[in-house]
């Protein structure tokens, strides 16, 4: 029965439930998108980063890295894992205005891809792993063949996979674009094998056209360049194209600067993913998120509160008579005490379980493909997550509108049933009253 | 049979500095069964009377027995149990919960009393059976109050306090009503208590408790009132 009352009481004060309904929504609701929006950029992104074993620290020499360089700072007590790396931006040829960043991963433990259709990873693998949104932007299928213009030869494969990759997450061909434009700029992997190759035959035809400007005629020459170049040529060719290694450590930069001077007898220029431009936009949208989240909903849910707090204590005055006639019946103080405490209970479950489903499509619309961070990042996850502390927080303000509701109803019922009968005055008009 | 015992009651209101006697020193005893009027003017102490009687209101001074039980010095909740099992409440603006039924508002006390009555009998016995589902608001003062009586007899108490209970009705209403009200305490047995200011409504009473500053002026008996009918209004 008290239940029925308690239906329609609301219904009776539909303007005040709703316009309370609608604050703790609100409250609850700002509060979880936000900070559900930053702990999913760090939840998917560093998911996304570890299945792409993406690199925490890069060293670059402009004359790249010999293999048994790479094996010294393999050898480095604290190194997880490290890789000859290569990454150039190469033109596609056929189209104007169309770019991709060409990677190699050359032991494919750091940096790597994952593939979303098409073949894995082959490492002897002659094909093209391309960027999936580049492919689907420019109508590229699995199969078709793509050639990059490499200096004045040409790397030329078919499209054997499509992928996506922690390192180009949000794929921007530099630091003047500000956003990605699968349209005119992508990336691909392909195999180190297929690298030696191009480095090998780019050489040779070099080779070649020096020997024809000798005075040697085209046939001898091409003949001439394919057997005269050493092995040491070729292989110092390559090692001057991988101008980076990548790895994978829990060591502070300056610490590591020191062991890699210390392996490689030289100084070596040392950067760690803060300064990568995926890890620091994508922890900087974090940060953000974390600031928002904690100025904007926090002053929407104290609103949501005080809102509480007023209206509460107005409707707990008018149902003040209410409140004495139950007690006149015989109804126990415990009784009606829960009966109205079950308003700001109803009140702060309804609002706040809205208010996550408010949360939810507030971190949708931000954190999902088709949102506002969907053509920021390139991610394979979007999964939303909440950070640990919301559960107490809405717990918590479940619990505070519920006390706002005991309370403002324990007011009225203090005393006797005989003063609870009596309509409610509030202090001001009472004192004003025997002043008179 | 004595049902009501007051021996000598004080209800001191205290605001600020200044003390008010609202009831002083007063005994009296009701005996069962009986219909008793509680006569006086405005700011008498009428209220406060029934007030304590029903256990809405705690005495500062003095001993009140109903039923062989002391209630002067009761809890909160020993209180709550005695008016739930002891009294009946008709008061002058009905106080029915609005968001209830009229049929809702009767068995309302059947949460609150083991041996409550039927609702939808009580309300049938106040002739107001097509208005079970009516809420307050769609109900006439006088049905209001008829449902009003039908809660406070559902509860099945042993005295029916009212006070004004014809206060805000017009003349025909309330006899109506106070007929009503009188013939279902005598069909169920009940002691009633009546406080008023209308000196027709003493004429019929067995007993008439006159009040006048917080002091009982008189108690009169009066072996022959007049049933409703007989009364000039
Ligand atoms: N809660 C209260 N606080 C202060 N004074 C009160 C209170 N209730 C009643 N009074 C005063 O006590 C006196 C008796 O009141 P009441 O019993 O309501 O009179 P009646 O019902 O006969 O009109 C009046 O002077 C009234 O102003
Ligand atoms: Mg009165």
């Amino acid at each position: 029965m008290l239940f029925k009352k308690l239906l329609r009481t609301a219904r009776s004060y539909k303007a005040q439930f709703i316009s309370m309904l609608i604050m703790i929504t609100l409250g609850v609701g700002i509060f979880l998108g936000f900070n559900m929006e930053w702990r999913t950029i760090e939840y998917d992104t560093s998911r996304f980063f570890e299945n792409t074993n993406y690199a925490d620290y890069r060293l670059y020499s402009a004359g790249g890295f010999t293999k048994e360089e790479l094996e010294k700072i393999v050898a480095i007590d604290g190194v997880d894992a490290a890789t000859r790396y290569l990454t150039v931006n190469l033109d596609v040829e056929g189209s104007k205005n169309k770019a991709l960043a060409v990677d190699v991963s050359e032991n494919f433990t750091v940096s790597t891809f994952v593939v979303i259709s098409g073949n894995e990873y082959d490492p002897e693998g002659d094909g093209v792993w391309l960027s999936d949104k580049f492919a689907a932007a420019n109508g590229i299928s699995l199969g078709d063949e793509i050639s990059l213009s490499f200096r004045n030869s040409a790397i030329t494969g078919r499209v054997s996979g499509l992928i996506k990759s922690g390192e180009h997450m949000i794929c921007v061909a530099d630091n003047n674009q500000l956003m990605p434009d699968y349209n005119t700029f992508g990336f691909a992997y392909i195999s180190p094998a297929k690298l030696k190759a191009a480095v090998e035959e780019r050489l040779v035809s070099g080779y070649a056209e020096e020997l024809i400007k000798n005075g040697m005629s085209a046939a001898d020459a091409a003949k001439a360049s394919k057997t005269m170049l050493s092995e040491e040529a070729k292989t110092e060719a390559l090692d001057k194209i991988y101008a980076q290694i990548n790895l994978i450590s829990d060591m502070g930069k300056a610490e590591l600067e020191e062991a890699v001077k210390a392996a490689l007898g030289k100084t070596i220029m040392v950067t760690s993913k803060d300064d990568h431009i995926v890890y620091k936009e994508a922890m900087g949208e974090a940060e953000e998120g974390k600031t928002m989240g904690s100025i904007l909903p926090v002053l929407f849910l104290a609103i949501a509160i005080l809102t509480m707090v007023t209206t509460m204590h107005r409707i707990a005055a008018k149902e003040k008579q209410q409140i004495g006639t139950l007690k006149a019946l015989g109804f126990k103080n415990r009784r009606i005490l829960l009966h109205y405490t079950s308003y700001g209970l109803f009140i702060g479950l309804t609002g706040s379980a809205i208010g996550v489903g408010l949360g939810y499509l507030v971190c949708k619309a931000i954190m999902s493909e088709n949102g506002m961070m969907g053509t920021y990042f390139d991610m394979p996850d979007w999964t939303a997550a909440m950070p640990v502390f919301c559960y107490p927080v809405i717990a918590l303000t479940v619990a505070l509108l519920t006390l706002i509701s005991y309370l403002s109803v324990l007011k009225q019922l203090k005393g006797s049933a005989a003063d609870a009968l009596r309509p409610y005055t509030p202090k001001e008009s009472k004192r004003a009253l025997s002043n008179v | 049979m004595e049902i009501v015992q007051f021996d000598n009651v004080s209800r001191i209101y205290v605001s600020g500095d200044h003390e008010l006697r609202a009831l002083d020193r007063v005994s009296f005893t009701l005996d069962e069964g009986k219909f008793v009027v509680i006569l006086g003017p405005s700011g008498a102490g009428k209220s406060t009377l029934l007030n304590l009687l029903g256990g809405l209101d705690s005495p500062n001074e003095g001993k009140i027995t109903v039923d062989g039980r002391d209630i002067s010095k009761l809890s909160d909740n020993e209180l709550a149990d005695y008016r739930a099992s002891t009294v009946g409440f008709v008061f002058q603006f009905y106080n029915l919960i609005p968001t209830l039924t009229a049929y809702e508002n009767v068995n309302l006390v059947s949460e609150i009393s083991a041996n409550a009555l039927d609702a939808k009998d009580m309300i049938a016995k106040v002739g107001l059976l097509d208005h079970l589902d009516n809420f307050p608001s769609e109900l006439s003062g006088g049905e209001q109050q008829r449902i009003s009586i039908a809660r406070a007899l559902a509860k099945n108490p042993k005295i029916l306090l009212c006070d004004e209970p014809t206060g805000a009705l017009d003349s025909e209403t309330g006899v109506m009503v106070l007929k009503l009200l009188l013939d279902m305490a005598k069909e169920y047995g009940k002691t009633i208590v009546v406080v008023t200011h209308n000196q027709n409504i003493a004429k019929m009473a067995d007993t008439v408790i006159r009040v006048k500053n917080g002091k009982i002026r008189s108690i009169e008996e009066q072996s022959n009132p007049l049933s409703a009918e007989e009364v000039e209004w």
